[in-house]
């Protein structure tokens, strides 16, 4: 009896399986792969994936606090240069206040624009070795446009101050370093040159060769407005 | 102990029945006991039936500054040193003889090693160059999934190629199998590490790093189901190729503006 019950059993599961396999398999390999439970395993991986995190910001919540920047960028051709291109990953920034990656050298801008056989001849390059081999870029271009749009270097055609005068910083967000601030009364100083030309008492730096007397206030503007 | 033969049966099919009803939920019942502790990301977001993403690249755009490299190294905490990179930059240089050179520098510590002098090898003067940046295809059929052994890689049911870290054994074979080059061994932790299109970015609506931080607009990305999305629009309006399409690998990366002979 035992014996006979041990028979039929082993004939069953032999039976079943031989069953299992040839209808079941092929139809559960395909939805599954070979191993048990491995899409449970992918999904898993897709959402540990999935919920990283991230370092970089994007623009937009850059403008946020730093609307001056913002503003002057949008208008710049720089525009489609991303603030994190240039100051690397925001993240951080944003959440911990680590402070952002501010390289003005020569060497940062010459990334993007020193001059390549292989860059697309439409875009502008320069030689760095060349251009303006004395000065920082930023003395004379502005990344982000604002006062001094990047384009603008030397302010060349005597456009009525209210074409380059700048839009005044809205209140309330981070003060930019732009050019310093004309620390006196203006009334009888309209002729800027008298004192800031370079045999004046306050001479202006040597890179300002060249900049007409009525584009001064174009970029510097009266301390505390 | 004693049992009839009708209750062994009965308890024999019984077992038998159980048996094949876990193994077809298991799955089921692992994955929401998963869910529970993992928070996050809606699984819609993630499913292929939702989105089916594309990438496009704009040759004659690129200008090579590797910003795109650097936000790949810092997004995704890959390690500094030039050699290990998940996306890349070459530049061509075709002479009048068309004799092709290829080199590639990559991002370090100290942001791309500013060489590229005008090239002139062994007496071959360069007639062309141009930059071609590279990074995983996420293929269609894709040969590094095939050759895993124990399937640490898989196509994620949005398309994109997905290593699992804790599975992955580190043999290489799929850093072999691979015909683009994308694959490397991460030296900390000893895995298979490839692009993934910036999978945690993407799935929460954001743009991959490198098409962010892209300065000029070479590297366009979207969902290849909106005829109006950048990819698409590229794809529709450029002619474009595909890298290597003879070995039927149906990469998802399309280049637009690409040079006979690169490869
Ligand atoms: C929540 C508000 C906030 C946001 C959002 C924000 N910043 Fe700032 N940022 C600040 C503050 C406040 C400072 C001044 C900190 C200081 O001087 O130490 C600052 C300073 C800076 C500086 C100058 C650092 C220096 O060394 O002088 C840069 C560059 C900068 N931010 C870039 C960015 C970029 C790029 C983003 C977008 C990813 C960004 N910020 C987003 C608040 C913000
Ligand atoms: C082309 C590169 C470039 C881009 C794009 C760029 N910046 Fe800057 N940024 C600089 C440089 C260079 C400086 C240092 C300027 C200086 O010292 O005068 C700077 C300075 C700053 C500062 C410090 C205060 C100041 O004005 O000097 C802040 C804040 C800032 N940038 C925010 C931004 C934000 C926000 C964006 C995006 C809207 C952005 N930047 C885009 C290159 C760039
Ligand atoms: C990430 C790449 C990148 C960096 C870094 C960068 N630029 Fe630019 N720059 C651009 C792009 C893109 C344009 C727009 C080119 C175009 O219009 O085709 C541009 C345009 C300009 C122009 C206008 C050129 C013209 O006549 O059209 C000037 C000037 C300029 N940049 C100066 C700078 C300076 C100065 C720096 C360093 C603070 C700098 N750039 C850093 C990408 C960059
Ligand atoms: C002394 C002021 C000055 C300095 C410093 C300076 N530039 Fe310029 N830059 C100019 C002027 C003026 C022009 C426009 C002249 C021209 O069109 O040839 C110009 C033009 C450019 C252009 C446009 C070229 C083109 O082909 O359209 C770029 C890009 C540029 N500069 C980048 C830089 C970079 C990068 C640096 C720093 C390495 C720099 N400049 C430093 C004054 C300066
Ligand atoms: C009567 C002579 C005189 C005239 C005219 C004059 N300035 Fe000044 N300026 C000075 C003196 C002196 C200083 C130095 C003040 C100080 O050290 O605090 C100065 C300082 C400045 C500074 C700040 C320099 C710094 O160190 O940060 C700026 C900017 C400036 N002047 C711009 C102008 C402009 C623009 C004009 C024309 C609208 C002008 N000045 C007309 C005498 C003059
Ligand atoms: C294109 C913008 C621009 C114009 C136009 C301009 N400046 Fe400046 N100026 C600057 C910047 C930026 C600085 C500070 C950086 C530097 O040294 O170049 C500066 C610095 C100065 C300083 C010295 C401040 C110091 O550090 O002691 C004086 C004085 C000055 N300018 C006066 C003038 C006068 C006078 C004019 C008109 C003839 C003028 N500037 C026109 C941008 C400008």
């Amino acid at each position: 009896m035992n014996r006979k019950i041990k028979i039929v059993l082993c004939l069953l599961a032999v039976v079943t399986g031989a069953v299992g396999l040839w209808q079941l398999a092929p139809r559960l390999l395909e939805q599954r792969g070979l191993y048990f439970g491995e899409q449970v395993y992918q999904a898993e991986t897709e959402e540990r994936t999935s919920l990283l995190p991230i370092q970089y910001a994007g623009s937009q919540v850059c403008s946020q606090c730093h609307q001056a920047q913002h503003r002057g960028w949008q208008e710049s051709e720089h525009l489609t240069v991303a603030c994190e291109a240039c100051h690397g990953p925001g993240q951080a920034h944003v959440e911990e206040g680590a402070k952002p990656s501010l390289d003005a050298s020569r060497e940062a801008c010459g990334t993007c624009h020193n001059e390549l056989a292989a860059r697309p001849g439409a875009f502008p390059q320069i030689d760095l070795a060349q251009h303006n081999s004395q000065l920082a870029c930023i003395a004379c271009h502005n990344p982000m446009g604002t006062a001094r749009q990047v384009s603008l270097v030397v302010p060349t055609s005597t456009a009525t101050p209210s074409d380059t005068t700048p839009t005044p910083w809205p209140s309330g967000v981070i003060e930019p370093s732009g050019p310093p601030r004309i620390p006196h009364s203006l009334e009888g100083r309209s002729a800027c040159m008298a004192c800031h030309g370079s045999t004046g008492f306050k001479p202006f730096p040597a890179d300002h060769a060249g900049r007409a007397g009525d584009l001064c206030q174009s970029c510097h503007r009266r301390e505390g407005t | 102990m004693k049992v009839s033969r009708r209750k062994f049966l009965r308890m024999s099919v019984q077992t038998l029945g159980g048996g094949i009803v876990l193994y077809v939920a298991s799955p089921a019942i692992l994955r929401a006991a998963l869910q529970e502790e993992a928070t996050g990301t809606p699984a819609a977001e993630l499913t292929r039936e939702e989105h089916s993403w594309g990438f496009a690249i704009d040759v004659r755009r690129c200008i090579g500054c590797h910003k795109c490299v650097q936000a790949c190294k810092l997004e995704n905490g890959v390690p500094l040193e030039p050699e290990y990179r998940r996306t890349w930059v070459e530049r061509y240089e075709i002479s009048e003889d068309g004799a092709v050179f290829v080199d590639s520098v990559s991002w370090g510590q100290d942001g791309p090693e500013s060489i590229y002098p005008n090239a002139k090898r062994n007496g071959h003067e360069s007639a062309k160059s141009f930059f071609v940046p590279k990074l995983c295809n996420q293929c269609e059929n894709p040969p590094c999934v095939q050759v895993c052994p124990v399937s640490a890689t898989f196509k994620a049911r949005n398309g994109v190629i997905l290593v699992d870290g804790r599975r992955c054994i580190g043999c290489k074979y799929c850093i072999v199998a691979c015909p683009y080059g994308a694959r490397f061994l991460n030296p900390e932790t000893r895995v298979a590490e490839k692009c993934t299109w910036c999978y945690h970015r993407i799935t929460r609506g954001l743009l991959p790093a490198c098409v962010q931080v892209c300065p000029v607009g070479a590297r366009v990305f979207g969902d290849m189901k909106d005829p109006e999305s950048p990819v698409r629009r590229l794809i529709r309006e450029e002619m474009t190729q595909v890298l290597k399409s003879a070995l039927g690998t149906k990469p998802k990366v399309y280049y637009a503006g690409l040079q006979e002979g690169v490869r």
